[in-house]
């Protein structure tokens, strides 16, 4: 029952952190680019914010974590920056959203006392929302604009090159709207929770 | 109830909380110093590859992004913002002003243009360099490589009139796109006050001092 429970708020609060950053994944190289920035942000926070908690009792823990949280997040954006123009232009104010994903998934893991438990949690829970973010950006970007890979040669390099399955205007345009990805999360929640009726019912 | 061991603690805590405070603010200025430089060469680069694609490399001989001029003029160009204008010249005559304008009005929210306009007061071409339309619908300037905005190369204040430098629906020369007005009626008005703000300063905006 406990064990349950847990596993639901662990679900809601997944879903409710992934949101803000749901609107930008409407192409894979974008998806890519924010799941990798979240991977970094929360594994670091976690990292950072594990090291400086011996120093602290519980109840100031959670004041040190924002501030350490915010600032990842500020070194991220600037380092994204840097490296990734392209990619920042096309994500726009969005990468400052991590902070609020990762307050969440930070302040989700906080309970836990062992310091490698920690980090492998927070990097599973990196992963686990970078590979939701992935599902989403192919899934809009093929329905939305035909292609696979789009603009991917403008924000990594030339290496990458986009592959366009069927012409753009023929997509749905709904799926390239930030309510497509809403609309794309529910559809993948409702496939999540069929699947796993079904084998609880065989 | 503060106990001498209780506030003990809270001092601790607090001048852990604060170290930690003033290491952050390190680490962050330490990044920010990093990147700072590299932050601004890829902005140069992005904004020069957009001029390149207006005005061709080949006629000019001076460096655009050194030899710019910044006015501000609320009632020519509709917007309070400063306005960034690259001038393009071969040999010490002008050859082209770059107008890095902005159309306040768009559907949501401002859209910045580059406006590329030729001595003789025609448009080598317009160009969108940032925007926030409705992907799908106000954006189709950038459809088929940008057919929509392509349509301005060459045409100036005589062509069509000025007072027919607006959208059809108004009463004018241009087409809107499929599904939007706002959008390109915010572009037609952008680059015709680039235009009228070019006709009355032309001399002022080539002979003026680079200022960036």
């Amino acid at each position: 029952m406990i064990a349950d429970m847990n596993s639901r708020t662990r679900d809601f609060l997944l879903a409710l952190s992934v949101c803000p950053l749901l609107a930008v994944s409407d192409t894979i190289s974008n998806a890519i680019g924010l799941g990798l920035s979240v991977i970094v942000t929360l594994a670091l926070s976690q990292l950072i914010g594990a090291v400086v908690s011996r120093w602290l009792d519980d109840e100031w823990r959670l004041a040190s974590l924002y501030v350490i949280v915010a600032a990842v997040a500020s070194a991220a954006l600037m380092f994204m920056h840097a490296m990734f123009p392209m990619l920042q232009q096309a994500l726009g104010i969005f990468p400052m959203m991590i902070a609020a994903n990762a307050v969440v998934g930070v302040q989700f893991l906080a309970s836990e006392t062992s310091m490698t438990r920690r980090l492998i949690d927070s990097a599973k829970l990196g992963v686990q929302i970078a590979a939701l973010l992935l599902v989403l950006g192919i899934t809009r970007e093929l329905v939305g604009r035909g292609s696979v890979f789009h603009d991917a040669g403008n924000q990594f390099g030339d290496w990458a090159r986009s592959l366009q399955l069927f012409r753009a205007d023929m997509g749905f345009l709904l799926a390239m709207l930030p309510p497509g990805a809403f609309i794309s999360l529910g559809l993948l929640l409702a496939l999540r929770n069929w699947l796993r009726d079904r084998r609880k019912q065989a | 109830m503060a106990t001498p061991a209780n506030s003990r603690a809270t001092l601790r805590n607090s001048l852990v909380l604060i170290a930690i405070a003033i290491a952050i603010a390190a680490g962050l200025s330490v990044t920010d110093s990093l990147t700072r430089e590299q932050i601004r060469r890829n902005e140069q680069s992005w904004i020069l590859q957009q001029l390149d694609a207006l005005v061709p490399p080949s006629a000019h001989d001076n460096d655009l992004l050194t030899d710019a001029t910044r006015v501000v003029s609320a009632d020519l160009l509709g917007t309070e913002d400063p306005v960034d204008i690259y001038r393009a010249r071969k040999q010490g005559q002008p050859v082209a002003a770059i107008f890095h304008t902005v159309a306040p009005n768009g559907y949501r929210g401002p859209i910045e243009l580059l406006v590329a306009i030729a001595v003789d007061g025609s448009l080598l071409g317009v160009q969108v360099i940032r925007h926030h339309e409705t992907p799908g619908l106000g954006d189709a300037f950038e459809h088929d490589d940008g057919r929509w905005l392509n349509r301005f190369k060459g045409r100036s204040l005589k062509d069509p009139l000025q007072m027919r430098w607006s959208l059809r629906n108004d009463g004018g020369e241009f087409d809107a796109f499929t599904g939007a007005t706002i959008t390109p009626r915010a572009i037609v008005k952008a680059v015709r006050q680039a235009l009228e703000y070019f006709r009355a300063n032309q001399r002022r905006i080539f002979e003026s001092a680079a200022a960036t």
